[in-house]
């Protein structure tokens, strides 16, 4: 990661997280870590939903911490991802509609902070 | 797009220029807003093609998907063993239950696809005789949970009708897709006994467990009593007309009019209404009193059926009642109330009485949360196990093998 795209991700995080911008990006990071729970094989393990363990015997938690991770991931990608997605739209339009009140400032917006 | 609007949007991305309180408020709108719009749209994108699970003459695909992996199994020492290990470690009525509902859901699938009945009829009859065998070699508790143990069967000597039903469901379905002369007697001996000891008890039901007499097992015993009748030219219609006076007089919760989920041998009800039973009860009276059946089925659609934004699920106990979750009803959902148990056994009665947007807002919450892994074409459900997906299973493609009973030509 260069120093500028690490910047950007700071930004995204912080204070920008209330922007259209960071909404997206917060889209991105859940729909990352479903996608990776999921190329991981992580669903097989939400058998123990049912009571049933992906091994016999049941000696380990490891299955459930497993499970209890995928079906986060799964529902906040399915829920959260797309009203991040649809929020940003929102307020990107609400944005754009409104008259900007401030001018914007000339470099990056780091003045906004 | 001019130099100027491409960075009007690129400020209005970041929205450096607003005011941090005006960015949160803004935000917080924005997300309201977009949760109004899609929480009420997402069910759209789990909602089924019902002609990939309703087909009333052939075999929907994802019954073709499901079955797949069953028979991979059940054709695989190996496979078997591991496959039904795990669900044995959790209860081992669900790995009976699994055969029940696979030896249906394959009688069914062998009269819709007659061309395919000789594969359907080698699995069905490695799955009759190896429960036999286990029952025989392992005794009934083999197949029964370990609370077993603590009481005693009022009738004597020991019998469960959560055994003896199943076996003689299992035994005339495939009786029923195809004669086996060895399977006759069989049948034949196992509805001698369930009558007898449904006899002893003043309600007409036998236990399952000591003093449990279930309403689940009761009815799937006489759906089996009825099938037998259809193969063999026998008639327990008086035992049968006997059992639905008692049950209608007793065993009905009055606040509810539904049939209890279990009683006591002495017919004092054990447990309420429970959804785990109610449903495969409903759709095993199809087979001795339609009306009762139905009259059953629209109580528990109303007592227990639930439908939020499209998606469909079911209670375990009406509002009136609530029982202890357990390992019938299956981890229950706060507030909602939803029973995955029940929920799955509402999608085979929602079927059985072909009740279609019912069916469909279900299959829209199997798909949604029952997280569906379809691998070499062959379809599970990974929050459930292989139980679940024999009812699904059973549930996509009952109909024929119950209209031939209806019909009475099983010789």
């Amino acid at each position: 990661m260069t120093a500028k795209s690490k910047s950007w991700f700071r930004r995204s995080l912080g204070w920008s997280s209330f922007s259209p911008g960071g909404l997206l990006i917060w889209a991105a990071i859940i729909a990352g870590v479903f996608l990776s729970c999921h190329a991981a094989g992580l669903r097989e393990y939400t058998t123990v939903i049912s009571g049933t363990w992906p091994t016999e015997g049941r000696s380990s938690v490891f299955p459930v911490v497993l499970a209890g991770l995928y079906v986060v991931a799964y529902f906040a990608f399915v829920l959260l991802v797309p009203i991040l997605v649809l929020a940003s739209a929102v307020f990107l339009a609400v944005q754009l509609a409104l008259p900007s009140k401030k001018k914007a400032p000339a470099a990056g917006g780091a003045s906004a902070r | 797009m001019s130099e100027g609007a491409a960075n009007s949007i690129s400020r209005a991305f970041s929205a450096t220029s607003v005011p941090l309180g005006r960015r949160v408020a803004l935000a917080a709108v924005s997300l309201l807003i977009a949760t109004c719009v899609w929480i009420p749209c997402v069910h759209l994108f789990f909602a089924p093609h019902l002609q990939d699970y309703v087909d009333t003459k052939g075999i929907p695909p994802e019954a073709r998907a499901l079955a797949r992996r069953h028979l991979a199994f059940w054709g695989d020492p190996q496979l078997h063993v591991e496959e039904l290990g795990k669900m044995r470690g959790s209860n081992p009525e669900w790995d009976f239950m699994g055969r029940t509902f696979l030896v249906l859901a394959l009688a069914n699938m062998g009269l819709r696809q007659p061309a395919a009945k000789e594969q359907y009829l080698a699995a069905i009859d490695r799955i009759i005789d190896d429960t036999l065998r286990l029952e025989s070699e392992k005794g009934i508790s083999f197949f029964l949970m370990d609370y077993l143990r603590g009481g005693v069967f009022v009738s004597q000597p020991p019998r469960s009708l959560f055994i003896d039903g199943e076996i003689a469901l299992m035994l005339g379905a495939r009786r029923m897709l195809a004669e086996k002369p060895e399977y006759r007697q069989l049948l034949t001996e196992r509805v001698r006994l369930m009558v007898e000891y449904m006899r002893r008890s003043p309600v007409l039901s036998a236990e399952s467990y000591p003093n449990e007499c279930w309403t689940f097992c009761n009815t799937v015993a006489l759906a089996a009593i009825r099938i037998a009748d259809v193969l063999d030219g026998t008639d327990h219609s008086d035992f049968i007309a006997g059992w639905l006076d008692v049950a209608k007089r007793r065993l009905v919760d009055p606040r509810t009019g539904l049939l209890v989920a279990a009683c006591t041998f002495d017919g004092s009800h054990k447990y309420g209404p429970e959804g785990s039973s109610i449903w495969m009860a409903a759709h095993c009276l199809q087979l001795v009193d339609e009306e009762f059946a139905r009259d059953q089925y629209d109580r528990a659609k109303k007592e227990l059926g639930r439908s939020v934004f499209g998606f469909g699920y079911a209670r375990e106990w009406p509002a009136s009642w609530t029982g202890p979750m357990d390992v019938d009803s299956g981890p229950v959902v706060p507030i909602l109330g939803a029973s995955p148990a029940s929920s799955g056994l509402a999608l085979l009665a929602a079927s059985a009485f072909e009740d279609r947007a019912f069916l469909s807002r279900l299959l829209t919450s199997l798909r949604f949360a029952g997280f569906p892994l379809e691998r070499n074409g062959a379809l599970k459900f990974c929050a459930g196990n292989q139980v679940g997906d024999a009812v699904i299973l059973y549930s996509i493609v009952l109909g024929p093998l119950w209209q031939k009973v209806r019909e009475g030509v099983g010789r």
